[in-house]
């Protein structure tokens, strides 16, 4: 098992290396540079953002700067951030736990409404409802996250003012609120943007589940259960469902890279503070170093997605482990 | 010696009738009532840097006039040449000959980490902001200001190489003055990352209080403020994406939002509690045809050295129907490179109009014909066929290029459309490597930065900013003559001869000029909405005791924390 995980993890490395140089060579040569965006202007003169250039060391070779930046990426630099004063690692750190928080409640919720209407689907497989709920899932998942978040916005914040509209916090009333007023109102903005992940990742893994339970149900320890006098109920969920976990927990990792992805326009949508919103405007600005880090914590959720999977598997099937 | 001139007196009776009305503004209110509350205002933009040499878009100005002030404010009628009030500067005075203007610093002026405001501060700012380092994108605006001296401790002084009208537009409103003591040593070819620019620290009436990165900006009412405290415990700047806005206007999540899409106006000014102002418009686009060679700038444009495909190109366009299909009352049809909210602008000029008959005939007379069974027009074997550079940030731009691209294609003409995203367009544009590019400008009150855009200089100038490579002496000549006259009513004339000029040259389609309207609750009380910067007297705005919200009532206690 070890070796299985220092395989897996050096392999991780090397995706997360390749993912970095090819960040760093193809942003280097989209047109534009930090200075050729929003700050360009004629009235600057060509020798001024020579200097604004030499400044921070984009006037040299690309080669020379790829090294410059491996050095740095050895010592757990990113470089500074041209969008904002200070190291481009600490855009990502004000960044990166808002997106957590936000595709760890989508992920969660995700599971436990995915798992549940596939059970509900597979008890009933044939029957008008699971038509109906698989068709529905079926529409859901094919949605794109900007559609269902502009709908889930209209009727909730608009329409019923159930849920706020963007942000992560009450502006103004966040700071004066009590400790438990606060929780609820990170909870209240969570809300939408989470749910709007979470209904597109479910509809996928309803399928999932449905599929792999439909395999168990037929197996011969669930007719001996059955003829044991166990009720329909306490068979799916006691041990069909056990069984037929095993293919929609191994979804639990690969579902991480789907979920960024998904995060980058709920963001936006959503005014959500996180790293698919701090990575749009870097990219835009040609904030290098952003962009750069950005794309490496996207690897390391891939490759952790990844290992997780095959952990997980591992965990649940003993047959794997033996492997 | 200081001397009085006709235009100078009223220049200093405005001023002090300005004043007056400034202090009933600014003065702390008697009424404890009219103190407290919040005000949310939609930000789409998030700014890289608060420092003011750097400005880029308006979102970022609108945060840097509440930390920071400039020596005088320009008044609520928007007049360059006599409508002035206080800002850093209590009063002012010119020199004899016109050269000099005295401005005198209020001496109670204090820096928001405690140090008073000094001319010297002054003068340190206009360095910084004349550095051509630091990047201050309209620094050729500074250009006729000689130098700034300090005559004393709250005296300075700016000396012109020259005498013109916006003198005083020019010295005593385009620089936000910024604290020497704390900038004084950095360096200026970084400033754009400076900490500085993240924590700012200025002499308005408001300061940073909490900036969180792609969220918010929150300013908070500086208490101890030498002009009084703002009425208004905060201000914060929510960043919002466009598609949320509408929602967070209607929900009451916001406060106040510019909005320039006809879609977000209607709903959101539909709404009971919100009410609508427009804004003159400061923008204006336009389809600009490049008179030289892409690349060779030494060769004519095989198409565009044409004055008359250009001018039946303009004909044949029915800018009315196509501004009003798509931005309803958010835009009007543009008449040259101004907006009509310009002082020197004349929404009289004869412009060509929309005739697509007229404009069939032209072409054929150029011998531009449709050969049997062909869609394209030809000359000599060769088709009507140009590209149209658009940037695909522009979603107004990319909508509107769809129309054109249909009408021109009905009089013969096959467009290409050439979208680019913003850091190519910007680098082709630089680089004049285009047929036809789909741009915009966005315009001050002064017509000073037509210069810029359209004279010979800027077109011979490698790297100037006439892109189209336009080129007319008479145009140059009475924009000279324009900017050179002593009042804008002797300005007036020569102004309209140079838009006229330009017109008919035909170098552009003049399409729109975007106006936004402002959404804003109505329990906000808002004073001086200056035609060019409504957040002008943001710190003088109120909300009514009896008409706050719960986020009204949460004081700068908690925000100070």
């Amino acid at each position: 098992m070890r070796r299985f995980l220092a395989r897996r993890l050096a392999h991780g490395a090397a995706v997360i290396f390749i993912a970095a140089s090819l960040s760093f060579l193809l942003v280097h040569l989209a047109p534009g540079d930090p200075f050729s965006s929003t700050l360009d202007s004629a009235a600057i003169s060509p020798s001024v953002k020579a200097a604004w250039r030499a400044a921070y060391g984009l006037d040299r070779p690309l080669l020379e700067q790829y090294l410059r930046f491996l050095g740095q990426l050895a010592r757990g630099d990113l470089g500074p951030s041209l969008l904002q004063p200070g190291p481009a690692s600490a855009a990502l750190a004000g960044a990166v736990p808002n997106t957590l928080v936000l595709m760890g409640t989508a992920l969660i919720l995700s599971f436990v409404i995915g798992i549940g209407v596939g059970s509900w689907q597979a008890a009933r497989a044939g029957s008008g409802g699971d038509r109906v709920a698989g068709n529905a899932s079926l529409v859901v998942a094919s949605l794109p996250e900007f559609w269902l978040g502009a709908v889930l916005l209209l009727v909730f914040a608009l329409r019923f003012r159930v849920f706020p509209a963007g942000g992560v916090v009450d502006l103004v009333m966040h700071d004066s609120l009590s400790p438990a007023g606060r929780v609820l109102d990170r909870l209240r903005h969570l809300a939408l943007p989470s749910l709007t992940l979470a209904l597109l990742g479910s509809a996928s893994i309803a399928r999932y589940q449905r599929a792999a339970l439909l395999d168990v149900l037929p197996q011969d320890f669930i007719r001996t259960a059955r003829a044991k006098g166990v009720s329909d109920r306490l068979v799916l969920w006691r041990h069909a469902l056990r069984n037929a976990l095993v293919p929609t927990i191994v979804l639990l990792g690969l579902s991480l890279p789907t979920l960024l992805g998904g995060a980058v326009f709920v963001e936006q949508v959503f005014s959500w503070p996180g790293l698919g919103r701090l990575a749009a405007a870097a990219f835009h600005a040609r904030d290098y170093q952003v962009v750069i880090g950005a794309t490496i914590m996207g690897a390391v959720l891939v490759v952790a997605g990844g290992i997780l999977a095959d952990l997980l598997h591992a965990a649940v099937d003993p047959r794997v482990r033996a492997q | 010696m200081r001397e009085s001139i006709g235009p100078r007196i009223r220049i200093l009776v405005a001023c002090a009738l300005a004043a007056a009305a400034c202090d009933r503004g600014t003065t702390k209110s008697d009424d404890a009532s009219a103190v407290g509350g919040s005000i949310i205002i939609a930000m789409q933009n998030e700014p890289r840097s608060l420092l003011p040499p750097l400005i880029n878009q308006i979102d970022e100005k609108v945060v840097e006039d509440q930390i920071f002030e400039p020596l005088a404010w320009l008044g609520d009628e928007g007049h360059l040449d006599r409508d002035y009030r206080p800002g850093l500067a209590d009063s002012w005075s010119w020199e004899r000959d016109s050269t000099a203007i005295v401005f005198h610093l209020n001496p109670k002026a204090r820096w928001q980490d405690g140090p008073p405001v000094r001319a010297s501060d002054v003068r340190f700012t206009f360095g910084l902001y004349a550095d051509s380092v630091v990047g201050f994108k309209d620094r050729s605006s500074l250009a006729r200001i000689d130098s700034v001296t300090a005559r004393d401790s709250v005296t300075a002084v700016f000396w012109f190489k020259n005498r013109y009208a916006e003198q005083f537009y020019d010295a005593a409103t385009r620089l936000l003055i910024l604290p020497e003591h704390l900038l004084a040593r950095e360096p200026r070819a970084t400033m754009l990352t400076s900490t500085f620019g993240r924590q700012p620290v200025g002499s308005g009436r408001f300061r940073l209080g909490k900036w969180t990165p792609n969220a918010s900006i929150e300013l908070l009412a500086d208490t101890a403020n030498y002009h009084g405290r703002p009425n208004l415990d905060r201000v914060v700047f929510a960043v919002t994406d466009v598609n949320s806005l509408s929602t967070r206007l209607t929900t009451g999540e916001i406060d106040l939002a510019e909005v320039s899409t006809p879609a977000v106006f209607r709903t959101a000014s539909a709404q009971p509690d919100l009410r609508a102002r427009m804004n003159p418009a400061y923008d204006y686009s336009f389809l600009l045809f490049n008179a030289r060679q892409r690349k060779q700038r030494r060769q004519p444009n095989a198409l565009f050295a044409d004055v008359g495909l250009r001018r039946a190109i303009s004909m044949g366009l029915d800018r009315g129907k196509l501004v009003r299909s798509q931005f309803d009352s958010l835009a009007i049809v543009s008449t040259g490179p101004m907006t009509r909210a310009q002082p020197l602008a004349d929404s009289t000029i004869r412009t060509i109009a929309y005739d697509s008959a007229g404009a069939a005939r032209l072409l054929d007379s150029l011998g531009w014909t449709l050969p049997a069974g062909k869609t394209v027009r030809e000359r000599r074997g060769q088709p009507l066929k140009f590209s149209v550079l658009v940037p695909t940030v522009s979603a107004n731009r990319m909508t509107m290029i769809v129309a054109i691209q249909e009408s021109l294609r009905k009089l013969g003409m096959e467009v290409v459309v050439d979208a680019v995203d913003g850091n190519t367009f910007v680098g082709r544009l630089g680089a004049r490597d285009f047929d036809v590019v789909f741009d915009g400008r966005h315009v001050e009150p002064s017509v000073s930065g037509l210069r810029a855009f359209w004279s010979v200089a800027s077109a011979r100038d490698a790297n100037g900013q006439n892109y189209g490579n336009y080129e007319n002496p008479r145009f140059d000549a009475h924009l000279d003559s324009a900017l050179a006259a002593r009042d804008l009513a002797s300005a007036r004339p020569h102004a309209t001869q140079a838009f006229e000029t330009i017109v008919a040259d035909v170098p552009a389609v003049w399409l729109y000029e975007t106006r936004t309207a402002m959404l804003m609750h109505k329990r906000i009380r808002p004073v001086h909405l200056v035609s060019t910067a409504w957040w002008a007297g943001l710190a003088d705005w109120s909300i009514p005791a009896a008409e706050r919200l719960p986020r009204d009532r949460v004081g700068l206690r908690v925000a100070s924390r």
